[in-house]
């Protein structure tokens, strides 16, 4: 099938059309990455100044430092190991939210898919703020356990609704012809509705280990003052005690495994995922 | 009637699980902004913190949040336009498609700090106009007074979500109906003004309504890159809470902030009505 293009039909054009788009894909989101990279490897003893477009000497020091002296590796143990347990709380609380949403007809399902996108609804700082005060009072406020129930809380939403869409797309004619050849409900769940729903898993699970690895503002406010993840030890490097090199090690800690998650769902995951789960609202 | 019940008990974990938060969170903040719950001193019922919270600092911040969310969303879609437009049908948009989906896996505060490097004092772009002889000293765009390294950051951020949303809408733009308009005579700059743009029209008011929202909802971008007054409306409420111990201000601004988010989203799930309606036809 043939695509509108308000390209006229002339190959050369459309040849240098995509060169020009590359190119100025590599200076706009290239180009930032690669300054990060060389700002994590300037050389204190020689500082990078105004006149130089390249630094004059290299060093992996503010990487040592950042590893001796600041919270990080802690940080990036806690970020993983929070966001592995959100996953996997996550999924237990939606896979059967998610079978009775997508396959079975409730009264009133319109209301609960509503419902279901409240966490998206309600502005971040906002949430962070006075569940932090419901936590507070529980007593959950600093302990991993409010930090892994905040974010289940704001992680909810998309693993719910890239479920919810691989559930409704189930071909009904499969697994009627397993009822009709006599699976029982145990088969029928572990042979039909697993291997059909896995797609979704991964794809609900990569997404949800991304969101809960970023979530900033719930972290900030739930895990203070003795939960430190990547985003709050990046927070505080970029405001009161700003250090470029020391921020872009930081930073690049923090970008490397989303980068390779986004190859991973490129070659992996189906669009109507990606559409489900990043579609904000 | 029996299997009627289990289905409905599916939904809580997942349902039931965003509802008892989401409640509790909304209750915590809608109690203490009319003055109860507080951290210390007397609770009772009180419309003062009502009276008092239009403060001048409330209205710069509310116009800042409001200046900042209507640019980026606007600049935003103009930006994708042609892009998606010229995306169509030239060579590698496979692989141009992956590229541009890098900043969506970038999070926000790694986001503010890349093009921070780019765009501070000694970044390149600064070298590059002292070079050319465009500007005498460094233009200051990091926490400037207007909040341009802020909107740089969002834009870079917000072009490649909506240019997801943009380009499948252009994408499904049916052949034959380009081709009706081409056969009555319109020419290429006709097509585009009463065909393309009216049929994506749609889809691209869904996207500017969820950048706007996300970006008005903004606390850690405008903090690490924006200016230092006025700022977000998500940092004057969380100044009210940390900074000055006013939760019950705090609590009034969340009030306001989730009735601006819930107004958006009733208009986004409208307007989004419509472009399932139009696709369906």
């Amino acid at each position: 099938m043939e695509k509108y293009s308000y390209f006229k039909k002339n190959r050369r054009a459309r040849m240098i059309g995509s060169i020009l788009i590359l190119a100025a894909i590599f200076i706009v989101i290239g180009l930032p990455i690669l300054y990060a990279v060389l700002w994590s490897l300037v050389d204190p003893e020689a500082p990078w100044s105004l006149d130089q477009i390249f630094p004059s000497s290299l060093s992996l020091a503010p990487w040592k430092y950042i590893f001796k002296n600041s919270s990080i590796a802690s940080a990036i143990i806690n970020s993983f190991a929070i966001a592995v347990s959100t996953v996997i709380v996550t999924l237990i609380l939606s896979l059967p939210t998610a079978y009775a949403l997508g396959r079975k007809n409730l009264r009133g399902k319109e209301f609960f898919k509503i419902v279901m996108l409240l966490p998206m609804v309600f502005p971040g700082m906002a949430l962070g703020l006075f569940l932090g005060r419901v936590f507070f009072a529980m007593g959950l406020s600093g302990s991993y356990a409010g930090v892994i129930m905040a974010h289940t809380l704001v992680t909810l939403p998309f693993m719910l609704r890239i479920l919810v869409v691989s559930f409704e797309s189930m071909p009904q004619d499969v697994i009627d012809a397993a009822s009709n050849l006599g699976a029982g409900t145990f088969v029928k769940l572990k042979e039909i509705y697993l291997p059909l729903v896995m797609p979704g898993i991964v794809a609900g699970s990569i997404f949800t280990f991304i969101n809960s690895v970023e979530e900033f503002n719930l972290t900030f406010i739930i895990g203070a003052p003795d939960i430190d993840t990547i985003p709050t030890v990046l927070f505080s490097y970029l405001g009161e005690n700003f250090l470029r090199t020391r921020a872009s090690v930081v930073s690049l800690i923090m970008l490397v495994p989303n980068l390779i998650l986004l190859i991973i769902t490129e070659r992996k995951i189906k669009t109507e995922y990606m559409g489900a789960a990043l579609g904000k609202m | 009637m029996k299997k009627r019940k289990t289905d409905y008990l599916m939904l809580l974990p997942g349902i039931g699980y965003i509802l008892i938060f989401i409640v509790f969170a909304f209750i915590s903040m809608a109690a203490q902004s009319v003055g109860f719950f507080n951290y210390t001193g007397e609770s009772a019922f009180s419309l003062e913190f009502w009276k008092n919270i239009f403060t001048k600092s409330f209205i710069d911040d509310l116009l800042y949040s409001i200046k900042i969310a209507f640019l980026t969303a606007f600049i935003s879609i103009i930006l994708c336009y042609p892009l998606s437009l010229f995306l169509q049908k030239i060579p590698g948009r496979k692989t141009i498609l992956s590229l541009i989906k890098i900043p969506l896996f970038v999070p926000g505060l790694v986001a503010g700090f890349l093009i921070t490097n780019i765009i501070d004092y000694q970044g390149i772009v600064n070298q590059l106009l002292m070079a050319l002889n465009i500007i005498q000293e460094p233009l200051r765009m990091r926490n400037d007074s207007a909040g341009i390294g802020s909107l740089i950051v969002q834009i870079w951020k917000n072009v490649p979500f909506q240019m997801l949303i943009m380009y499948s809408a252009i994408e499904s733009i049916r052949k034959d109906v380009i081709d009706a308009a081409r056969n009555l005579g319109a020419g290429r700059m006709k097509t585009l003004f009463h065909v393309i743009i009216p049929l994506s029209l749609p889809s691209a008011l869904v996207a500017v309504i969820m950048v706007f929202i996300q970006t008005f909802n903004d606390f850690s971008i405008a903090k690490t890159t924006g200016p230092l007054y006025p700022t977000t409306i998500s940092n004057l409420m969380y100044q009210y809470a940390y900074t000055f111990f006013e939760w019950n201000n705090a609590a009034c601004i969340g009030v306001l902030m989730m009735a601006t988010s819930v107004l958006f989203v009733a208009l986004y799930t409208i307007v989004s009505r419509t472009v399932v309606r139009n696709r369906q036809e």
